[in-house]
């Protein structure tokens, strides 16, 4: 059996047995696509608001980072944070370069949470409307230009 | 009395030399398991250990290092990817 | 003919219209009047028939005349004798409770009323009387018959009658008792006890010569015989052809249908020698209400016989595979088989050695009658074992018809009733049960194999592969390949030993060649529990060196022993005798202790084996029931080594056992010497019910030892240790079961 349908088997069989708190799965239907809502209390900016984060893994996953975006619905906005634009594309480095095979669904998720938590400032990106207007539909075939490591 | 033991057939089961619970950080399988392209445990799906100390199936990581995002880095802590010494390496 | 009738009134009320329109028919009244008073005198009922004289033949010529009026005159006449000499012979007191005297009596009245009729209607025919008269005479003969007969008492006493003189073998006695009745004009009442006899007599029939017959046939020799025997014998006594065959054949159908029905369980047990019957069945079968009652009395009989506790499961799945083949011949469309199997397949289902049994047959290990399974598996391999899930119906499947209009909502085409492996894999929602029951017995298998023999289960695992396929199989595919390589290492670690142990070692550097080991990968193999205890330390050194050499062999890996699986061979030598034995590692372990200590407590022996104590005494029974150790005696939980062996367990004494009959024994001893926990329980068990049937007290165990620690014992191992009670005189053999010896 291949590596990635083996690998979202373990995880989804963990994830069903119960995900860290502040993240709910909501659904996984044909493996390769999966809806987790996260939420972070800690922070006054995001408290009390729930947000959907869509999964999609490529055949190469693990090897290949697996595609990571907010989606918005009637009550899940996209999160304000200077370095997650309108669209719900998430700038950040294991998302890309600084992928590497040991990190799964459950640690990005965990590291998109500490990066809400960790954050104080109230706005988009700098660039996000000519980001917005010009950006492919999935955030994984953009090239980010990191623009702070500290956040 | 006299015990004359004339033969003894014993079990046992073989691990590789890491912790047992260990699972392989790329497929998350057991060690002593097969990497997900392996059929067969053991010779046929060995482990490789880093410098760093960081154990892996063997083609799981040859799998992430044949890739150029992977940059050679040990997936676990992002130095350069270097096996124990010749003598060391596990293979079959 | 009017014209002549009114003249015949005109002539006894009023002669002055005689002339009227008839010159022929005028006669003087006088002569009429006076031949009527002759005619009277020779029709009144007597004692004897007499025939007419010229006078009466002469005065019959003036009939005409007079005609109503003589004939209105002779049934007053003749319902007057009939009341007066007839009726009394048509009554008895009480229903005949003898049936000799019910037959007396039955022809009593059938004699009465044929000579009635013969004598009331013999004058008749020497007049020449209008048909509608001989038919209004006839009819006041029969209603007066029809009044004065007691009517219920007659049809009962008449049935009674039949019974005694059957239809089939005595109808020629009937004959004319039958006539009797029917110029009497009881033809009807009379038909209607035939029939209803020859329905009796036909079930008698169909009973005594049918049941449990199953092995031909019986429909064609039903039709022959209702056709050449009750048919036949029946229109003798009706006299005349009927309709009636084509009516019993029905109820005969019936009747066999009914008969088979309530059979159905013992057929099906007796399959396939029972096909003809079902054959049979199949043909009686013609209505839904006759479906619903096969299905019915089945799922009774099935609950009642084969669904409880005490029921083998090796029969139940047997009776299950019967019944699939057996409800396929009664109903190729699967319907009733599908109703009729449910409740068998959630009993199936929820016995807990089930998927053992089933497996246990498929791979031909026991010698039950599920070896049909092995068979199949042999055979037909992967004939079925595509599309066995077929849940949705094949869209290319030329064959496909729709399911019947009486099918159970969740009906699935059975379709394939020689796919018997099939139907039992299905009782489960998946494989994986099986799967892991393959595991554990294969597991069992090859560590159990000496010198690392992997040729049956091979053979087996290819068999499976073709059934379950070779993914699912995996585990079993590592584990023979586990004891392949072991036997490499093996043999490599013993041919090599001089270059591993390179270090300076007081002990002898090579491996001794006693020592063999079997390493498996530990992630494919049922889980093994540990079970702590040092094993004698010159073998524990072996294991190191042994350890020591795999880990030089295959670099990276380590080995870790699981001292309590294995086999020792140990020969004793006491002052007496030497004994061979094969057993288990911690069988070993423990007396080996006692050649450097005679005597040892229970607890220096926990303490020195540092193993728990159940372990500990468990292995001193052995060597106890073995006659090579025995309880101290003054002591508690002290034993002592037999030097000398006793009188009374000197059984094997000074004898050395041969290699395999020890082997053999030994672990057959060890497995009941285990049993004895649950000997209270059978002694109490037999106490409260007597003498009971190995499968019973089987099932008692099961519902009987508390769960926390469940009895799980075979059958076999049960009988083992029953036959091993008997010897010790504990039990005696009762009939077909076991019972405490007096």
């Amino acid at each position: 059996m291949d590596i990635c349908k083996r690998r979202l088997m373990k995880e989804l069989s963990t994830a069903e047995k119960g995900l860290p708190s502040g993240l709910t799965l909501v659904s996984a239907n044909d493996l390769t696509s999966w809806y987790i809502d996260i939420t972070v209390d800690s922070n006054s900016l995001y408290q009390g608001q729930i947000y959907r984060l869509m999964f999609m893994y490529s055949p190469n996953y693990p090897m290949k980072v697996p595609n990571v975006q907010f989606v918005p619905d009637e009550n899940r906005p996209i999160p304000i944070h200077p370095h997650i634009y309108a669209n719900g594309h998430i700038c950040l480095d294991i998302l890309g370069d600084g992928w590497t095979p040991v990190q799964n669904t459950v640690s990005v998720c965990l590291s998109i949470q500490s990066m809400l938590a960790g954050n104080h400032t109230n706005e988009r990106p700098p660039d996000n409307d000519s980001y917005v207007r010009s950006a492919p539909k999935y955030a994984q075939d953009s090239r980010f230009i990191y623009h702070d490591d500290s956040v | 009395m006299k015990v004359r033991i004339k033969e003894w057939n014993a079990v046992s089961i073989w691990h590789w030399n890491v912790s047992e619970d260990e699972v392989c950080g790329i497929c998350r399988v057991h060690f002593d398991g097969t990497c997900p392209s392996c059929k067969y445990p053991g010779d046929d799906c060995p482990i490789i250990i880093g410098k760093c100390n960081h154990s892996f199936h063997m083609h799981c990581l040859l799998k992430w290092l044949e890739l150029e995002t992977s940059r050679g880095l040990c997936p676990m802590c992002r130095q350069p990817f270097q096996t124990l010494g010749e003598d060391e390496v596990i293979t079959t | 003919m009017t014209a002549v009738n009114r003249s015949i009134f005109d002539s006894v009320f009023s002669s002055s219209d005689l002339l009227f329109d008839d010159v022929e028919g005028y006669l003087p009244a006088v002569d009429t009047v006076a031949a009527l008073e002759i005619l009277k005198r020779w029709m009144a009922p007597k004692d004897q028939l007499y025939a007419p004289t010229d006078d009466v033949l002469r005065a019959a010529e003036y009939l005409r005349f007079f005609e109503d009026q003589l004939m209105a005159w002779y049934t007053d006449e003749f319902r007057l004798h009939f009341n007066k000499y007839a009726v009394p012979m048509l009554y008895v007191n009480e229903r005949h409770a003898d049936q000799q005297e019910n037959a007396r009596y039955i022809a009593q009245i059938s004699n009465t009323l044929h000579d009635a009729h013969k004598h009331y209607f013999h004058p008749l025919t020497y007049l020449e009387l209008s048909d509608d008269i001989t038919d209004c005479f006839q009819r006041s003969f029969n209603a007066l018959v029809c009044y004065s007969l007691p009517t219920p008492f007659f049809y009962r006493s008449l049935k009674d009658y039949f019974r005694c003189f059957p239809i089939i073998s005595d109808y020629t006695t009937s004959i004319p008792i039958c006539e009797g009745f029917y110029v009497a004009g009881l033809r009807d009442t009379v038909e209607r006890a035939l029939a209803e006899t020859a329905v009796v007599e036909m079930e008698i029939h169909i009973k005594e010569q049918y049941t449990a017959e199953w092995a031909l046939s019986v429909l064609e020799h039903f039709e022959s015989w209702l056709t050449h025997h009750l048919t036949a014998s029946l229109e003798a006594l009706l006299g005349r052809k009927s309709q009636f065959r084509a009516d019993l054949l029905a109820i005969g159908l019936g009747l066999l249908g009914n008969l088979r029905t309530n059979e159905l369980f013992d057929i099906v047990v007796d399959y396939p020698d029972s096909t003809p019957a079902l054959d049979d069945i199949k043909r009686c079968l013609r209505t839904p209400t006759e479906r619903a009652k096969v299905v019915n009395s089945f799922q009774i009989a099935c609950v009642k016989r084969l669904l409880h506790p005490g029921a083998n499961t090796v029969d139940i799945v047997v009776a299950y595979l019967n019944t699939i083949r057996a409800f396929m011949i009664l109903d190729p469309r699967g319907v009733l088989l599908a109703k009729i199997s449910r409740p068998i397949r959630r009993y199936l289902k929820e016995r807990e050695d089930t998927v053992g049994v089933i497996v246990a047959g498929m791979l031909g290990t026991d010698d039950t009658d599920l070896k049909v399974l092995h068979e199949e598996l042999s055979q037909h391999g992967n004939k079925y074992a595509q599309n066995s899930h077929g849940e949705v119906d094949d869209l290319k499947d030329l064959n496909w018809c729709p399911d019947p209009i009486d099918a159970p909502l969740d009906f699935k085409h059975v379709g394939r009733a020689n796919d018997m492996i099939g139907s039992l894999l299905s009782l489960y929602e998946n494989k994986d049960v099986f799967v892991r029951e393959f595991v554990v017995i294969f597991a069992n298998r090859l560590l159990e194999s000496e010198d690392y023999n992997i040729d049956q289960a091979v053979i087996h695992l290819e068999l499976l592969k073709l059934r379950f396929g070779e993914q699912e199989l995996l585990n079993l595919d590592i584990m023979i390949r586990d004891i392949a390589e072991s036997k490499r290492v093996n043999s490599s670690l013993h041919g090599k030993s001089m270059e591993i142990n390179t270090s300076s070692s007081s002990r002898p550097s090579t491996l001794w060649g006693g020592f063999n080991a079997k390493i498996l990968s530990r992630l494919f193999w049922p889980n093994f529990n540990d079970v702590p205890f040092l094993i004698p330390q010159i073998i524990k050194d072996q294991a190191d060196k042994y350890s020591q050499g795999f880990e030089k062999l295959k670099q990276g890996r380590k080995l870790r022993w699981l001292n309590h699986i294995g086999s020792v061979k140990v020969e004793l030598e006491l002052e007496d005798r030497s004994l061979d034995f094969v057993v288990t590692p911690e069988q070993a372990s423990v007396i080996e202790l006692f050649q450097h200590q005679p005597r040892l407590s229970l607890l220096e022996v926990t303490n020195q084996l540092q193993a728990k104590s159940d372990l500990a005494l468990r292995a001193i029974r052995f060597w106890v029931s073995k006659g090579v150790l025995k309880d101290h005696g003054t002591q508690e939980d002290v034993f002592i080594v037999l030097e000398r062996a006793e009188e009374k367990t000197n059984v094997n004494g000074g004898v050395v056992e041969s290699f395999s009959s020890a082997a053999i024994q030994s672990t057959e001893e060890a497995s009941s010497e285990e049993m004895r926990v649950y000997w209270s329980y059978i002694v109490g068990m037999l106490t409260n019910l007597g003498s009971m049937p190995l499968d019973r007290i089987q099932s008692f165990l099961r519902m009987l030892v508390p769960q926390d620690n469940p009895y799980t014992r075979s059958q076999d191992e049960l009988q083992l240790f029953l036959d091993l009670m008997v010897e010790e005189e504990q039990l005696e053999v009762s009939g077909d079961g076991y019972r405490l010896k007096k």
